[in-house]
């Protein structure tokens, strides 16, 4: 994928993901690890999907493809735009969530913030703006000038989602960003989460092994089959659990009590 | 913090104390005129340091310090990232550096002195081409070290490579390198003295091979301690400075 203009307007974008698979040459032994054999997968614009699978089934390397990090891969991945249904020009603006925060830790909040704006292409006339209004909405405004290192781990969490959302991306890709948080915080994040995806409405593509997160969180899940030749195996979609939702909605108990039973078959 | 840091001073002063007693127990051991106690030394430098002879050696010596360090670090820094980056350079050059390393610094400081002369230029050159290989090998190993997490976050980003050198690179290498300068320095420090002794004539080095050849222990030694105080005080108060400027953001890391 070539590195183009950037579609940048924060809309959302279609992406299709045709016949996707990807192979690892594996060490020593020879034979060739197939990571994902033939991922199909659409997420619509504005949509919220989940993509749900045991540990190793391929869901990082996943998204690696579509960040465009690795360019290793046969199969088809487009991204259209949404609300004309037109092909975009270029490379949709993405922002990836890692499992990780990777902030940059000799920069302060403000400044980790800035680095993505001055990636993304913004000018330094908006940064200051653009940099206090997401730290404010996840509730870092007094920490902008602390640096990573000073933060917990669920602000340094938060300070990444701010990176993330700061730059209007038209797709969002996240790794298991609550995993490394308590119960407690991962709970509030997800709220949080939330909360800025109805303001913004791009295009999600979450990643997880969680049920219950992917429940609470999307409108549609996909269940991946562990590894080797991962793809995706199952779908459910999320519309009847109205939103927002609570973790204490007993349909939405119903519903995550399906989705295990469902990711229960495709593991072993 | 200040609990540790006032604890960490006690022992200091012990230590130094233990130091200075040591010599003292040395210096009463038979033979007594050869190698004074610390109070004689003392009394040496206190007379000498009013003179100006004594300041001239040091500039001197600072100076072939000052540019020796420099030149070696403009080889050593580019070499090692070089050989930290790409395998061709690797291939290419590895061996070097490992003959290099293996060379005897002796070798070095005669070739040098026989090729260019004995002159200020050549004293330079070759207190720093003794330290070069080990320097190479040092910022090369540290040159590994930069994480690809950080990499592969910032081109999702977008950034452009000359910038995800200049914002992810550097700022990573920074620290070792820092810690490479004050290993080198200490390097060529000591390495200055070796190349002041066999082909200077003037210097801190020269003056202890000086008073070394009249047997004058008292004078060599309050050299070296005059020295060997200089170059303290430029370690802690300026290459410190530097570092505790450049790594504000590790508050954790300063308790080590
Ligand atoms: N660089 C690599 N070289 C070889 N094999 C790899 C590489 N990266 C991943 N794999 C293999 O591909 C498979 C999928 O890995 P991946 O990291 O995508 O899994 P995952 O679903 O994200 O797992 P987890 O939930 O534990 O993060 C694993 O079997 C892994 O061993
Ligand atoms: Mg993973």
């Amino acid at each position: 994928m070539a590195a183009g203009g950037t579609v940048g307007l924060g809309m959302s974008v279609n992406i299709a993901v045709k016949n996707l698979s990807k192979e690892f040459a594996a060490h020593g032994t020879g034979a060739a690890w197939k990571a994902l054999d033939g991922v199909n997968l659409e997420v619509a614009s504005g949509e919220f999907v989940t993509i749900l699978g045991p540990s190793g089934c391929g869901k990082s390397t996943l998204l690696n493809i579509l960040s465009g990090l690795d360019t290793h891969f046969t199969g088809s991945i487009s991204f259209t735009q949404g609300d004309s249904g037109g092909t975009a020009r270029g490379k949709p603006r993405i922002a990836y969530l890692f499992q990780e925060p990777r902030l940059l830790p000799w920069r302060t909040v403000r400044g980790n913030v800035e680095f993505a704006l001055d990636a993304a292409g913004f000018s330094r006339s908006e940064w200051k703006g653009r940099c206090n209004k997401w730290l404010e909405l996840v509730g870092l405004g007094g920490f902008a000038e602390f640096y990573p290192l000073q933060l917990s781990g669920g602000m340094q969490q938060r300070a990444a989602i701010a990176r993330a959302f700061s730059i209007e991306p038209d797709i969002l890709l996240m790794d298991e960003p609550f995993s490394a948080l308590d119960e407690l915080t991962a709970r509030r994040m997800r709220q949080e989460l939330l909360d800025l995806w109805e303001a913004n409405r791009h295009s999600v593509v979450f990643v997880t092994h969680n049920s219950l997160e992917a429940v609470f969180l999307s409108d549609r899940i996909l269940i991946m089959n562990r590894g080797p030749s991962s793809r995706v195996r199952d779908e459910i979609s999320l519309n009847h659990l109205p939103r927002p939702r609570s973790y204490e909605d007993p349909a939405q108990f119903e519903t995550q009590k399906d989705v295990l039973a469902r990711l229960m078959r495709h593991v072993d | 913090m200040k609990e540790v840091a006032r604890g960490d001073r006690w022992v200091k002063l012990i230590s130094l104390s233990l130091l200075v007693g040591l010599w003292y127990a040395v210096a009463l051991l038979p033979a007594k005129s050869v190698f004074p106690p610390p109070h004689v030394v003392l009394l040496y430098l206190i007379e000498d340091v009013q003179s100006w002879a004594i300041w001239s050696h040091l500039l001197a010596t600072l100076s072939r310090i000052f540019f020796g360090f420099s030149l070696a670090m403009a080889v050593a820094v580019p070499a090692g990232i070089l050989l930290g980056f790409s395998g061709l350079a690797q291939r290419l050059f590895g061996t070097w550096v490992l003959i290099g390393l293996m060379t005897p610094s002796l070798v070095f400081i005669i070739l040098v002195y026989t090729s260019m002369g004995l002159n200020d230029i050549a004293a330079v050159v070759a207190a720093a081409m003794t330290v070069i290989p080990v320097l190479v090998v040092n910022i090369w190993e540290n040159a590994k070290a930069v994480d690809s997490k950080l990499v592969q976050m910032a081109r999702v980003f977008n950034l452009s490579t000359l910038k995800i050198v200049r914002q992810i690179v550097l700022p990573q290498l920074a620290p070792p390198l820092l810690a490479s300068a004050r290993f080198g320095l200490g390097l060529v420090w000591k390495m200055v003295l070796f190349v002041e002794l066999l082909g200077r004539s003037n210097g801190i080095g020269y003056q202890i091979e000086y008073y070394y050849q009249l047997f004058n222990m008292g004078r060599v030694l309050e050299y070296t301690v005059f020295f060997v105080g200089i170059m303290l005080i430029i370690e802690v108060v300026i290459l410190g400075g530097i570092e505790h400027r450049l790594f504000r953001w590790r508050p954790a890391a300063r308790l080590g």
